[in-house]
């Protein structure tokens, strides 16, 4: 290591408050720019990290690409729950007006698709935006009330005007003096270990 | 995104040159295949035999030669004639003239949505809309005969209706052949000027690289919009709903409109991928752009289905006899009833589980199969809404003239389509959103 610029205490260290026996959990990297931030994906991606993720301030184009995300299985969930909407929406009817409840309205069979395509179209609406925002939440872990990032001072600029990458120490390949030196290499501008 | 890398357009072969002239030698070929075509199965047809006796006898659909058309009239006689109309060749032309009408209906609504939404990721692709809409020409040259009074006679029963016909008389103000002449020009005039003023900006801006121009395109575009709502609307009960003079339906218009959008970015998809095919265009339309196109097919089928569902499901309900009558003809028999399954099944159902994939819109094969299918679905349509109204909907009056006829259009089509495109470059030069529109990826 005596060869590197870089040595440990070029990154800081936030521990929990009333940590007995103080880990790390995630380290955190901050970049000026989305363009910073997209190529220090890219190699993030190619050293081959798989518990890693990108914060930034606005939607960055590209940015799944750069991160080597696997397709998101969501529009499965969205199908699924649009087609039991349709399905569900013409059996419940049929079951109520055409077996259960029969009542004679002006004359009309007491089963019919046209009747019943309103309901069964409106509940496909409902059960595809429920798979969708239901799914959303559950396949990104949320509700989450908390994040060990939040000790992080520096990272509230991720909602303003700073770009960051954290991988967290769950990964393989984690070990904050190796990483640190890794992202600052990529182009980090100040890194921190957080400690929980 | 600055890390988007630009496209280079300097390298990009953006000119249709040397395939004008494939193009319209391929147009060439299916005008006359379709010309050929037509005369020999319209003779087979005994479409061209009763020209003399037909005017006598329009208004009484009954009792004249021409094999197809006059055989099996005798339960013709009993009814009103407000809606029945017997077999003629100007049925398919009708068919085809409204097909091709609809795509290019749907050109300008996209020129004018565009501007007037001022969106960015279509501009490289709206030179071709531009292009596309001005075969308004062509279709106004194919409408000028199907107006004629002698023609007339045979599709719009309303032109000599019955006596004692009190459901026309009481729209015979409207329903007025001198009117209807009229209606037509000003849609057409309304149609061509439209077309011709956005074509001609976008082109000259090519040149002088004016802003000027983008704002003013932009600023007409509400009004554009509005006469084109109009215009649509009433053409769509002019040339198609007048058929059946006893029926009507307010929502009409936007089922010609539905179809009509449908219709031009699946022609649009068609185009871009032929280009692309040949060595145009090939990075400034990238898979970003193709997988918006396959976006507004997918939403315009649900458009189309939804429009078609609401027509249908509220007359179904009320159950009124002069609102159920259009739809009896086309239910109460087993061809017409198949046919409306087929509208339902292959106009809906099937393209709209097919493209729902971004995959199958992001690839050029796979979209264009969807295209050419939804682009058949829509001929599949202007016939369902014309043929039911010969002989009451009790025989299925298709002959090869509803091939040809169409294939001779299309033909006709593309060279006018050719002859646009050619001269221009095929992407508006200069526009301001140009560079936004290349850089445009899906989120």
């Amino acid at each position: 290591m005596s060869d590197s610029n870089h040595t440990e205490s070029e990154f800081e260290t936030i521990t929990a408050e009333g940590s007995e026996n103080p880990q790390p959990v995630l380290i955190l990297a901050e970049f000026e720019t989305a363009d910073e931030l997209m190529s220090a994906a890219e190699k993030v991606r190619d050293e081959g990290f798989k518990r890693w993720d990108c914060h930034t301030p606005y939607p960055v184009h590209g940015l799944d690409g750069a991160m080597g995300i696997r397709p998101t299985i969501l529009p499965w969930l969205v199908l699924g729950g649009g087609m039991t909407g349709f399905v569900g929406g013409l059996v419940m009817q049929g079951w109520m007006n055409g077996v259960d409840y029969k009542f004679l309205i002006s004359g009309k069979p007491f089963f019919s698709i046209p009747a019943s395509i309103p309901v069964a179209f409106e509940l496909t609406i409902l059960l595809s935006a429920f798979g969708a925002f239901g799914g959303m939440l559950a396949l990104n872990g949320l509700p989450k009330m908390f994040n060990p990032l939040f000790r992080s001072d520096r990272f509230r600029r991720a909602t303003a005007d700073r770009f960051f990458i954290s991988i967290e120490a769950r990964d393989r390949r984690f070990d904050a003096p190796a990483n640190a030196r890794f992202l600052r290499d990529i182009g980090a501008n100040a890194i921190e270990v957080i400690e929980e | 995104m600055g890390h988007k890398h630009t496209v280079d357009l300097s390298t990009e072969n953006r000119s249709l040159g040397g395939l004008s002239g494939q193009l319209i030698g391929f147009g060439a070929v299916l005008a006359v295949i379709g010309l050929v075509g037509t005369l020999l199965m319209g003779n087979l047809e005994g479409a061209f035999d009763h020209h003399a006796d037909d005017h006598h006898a329009a208004g009484h659909a009954a009792g004249h030669a021409g094999g197809h058309a006059g055989d099996d009239h005798a339960g013709g006689h009993h009814e009103v004639h407000g809606y029945n109309s017997t077999w003629s060749i100007w049925h398919p032309y009708l068919v085809a003239a409204t097909w091709l009408l609809a795509i290019c209906l749907g050109a300008i609504f996209f020129v004018l949505i565009h501007h007037a939404t001022m969106a960015a990721w279509s501009t490289v692709v709206r030179r071709i809309a531009e292009a596309v809409s001005r075969n308004f020409i062509l279709l106004a040259l194919l409408f000028v005969p199907l107006v004629l009074p002698s023609q007339m006679d045979k599709l719009y029963k309303w032109i000599h209706p019955d006596p004692g016909d009190s459901i026309i008389a009481v729209k015979a103000a409207y329903l007025d052949y001198d009117f209807f002449l009229i209606r037509m020009a000003v849609y057409f005039l309304i149609w061509i000027g439209l077309s011709w003023w956005y074509h001609k900006n976008s082109v000259q801006q090519d040149h002088d690289g004016d802003l000027k121009r983008t704002s003013r395109m932009a600023h007409f575009s509400p009004m554009g919009l509005i006469l084109f709502a109009l215009t649509i609307t009433f053409a769509a009960y002019d040339m198609l709903m007048s058929l059946d003079a006893h029926w009507f339906s307010t929502i009409f218009g936007i089922y010609l409109f539905g179809g009509s959008v449908l219709s031009f970015h699946a022609f649009l998809a068609l185009v871009v991928i032929w280009l692309q095919a040949n060595g145009r265009l090939t990075r400034a339309v990238s898979d970003e752009h193709m997988q918006d196109i396959g976006k507004m097919m997918f939403a315009f089928t649900v458009f189309w289905a939804y429009i078609a569902f609401s027509q249908y499901m509220l007359y179904w309900y009320a159950n009124i006899p002069e609102e159920t009558a259009w739809f009896l003809r086309r239910q109460e028999n087993f061809i017409w009833g198949s046919w409306g399954w087929l509208l339902i099944i292959g106009r809906f159902f099937v393209p709209f589980l097919f493209i729902m994939s971004k995959h199958i819109k992001r690839n050029r094969a796979t979209l264009a199969l969807a295209a050419i299918w939804m682009l058949i679905m829509q001929w599949a349509d202007m016939y369902y809404l014309v043929m039911p109204q010969i002989d009451g909907g009790e025989k299925f009056p298709f002959t090869l003239l509803d091939v040809t006829i169409p294939v001779g259009f299309l033909g006709l089509f593309l060279i006018g389509l050719a002859l646009s495109l050619r001269g221009h470059s095929l992407i508006a030069e200069k526009d301001p959103r140009m560079p936004e529109s290349l850089a445009f990826e899906n989120a």
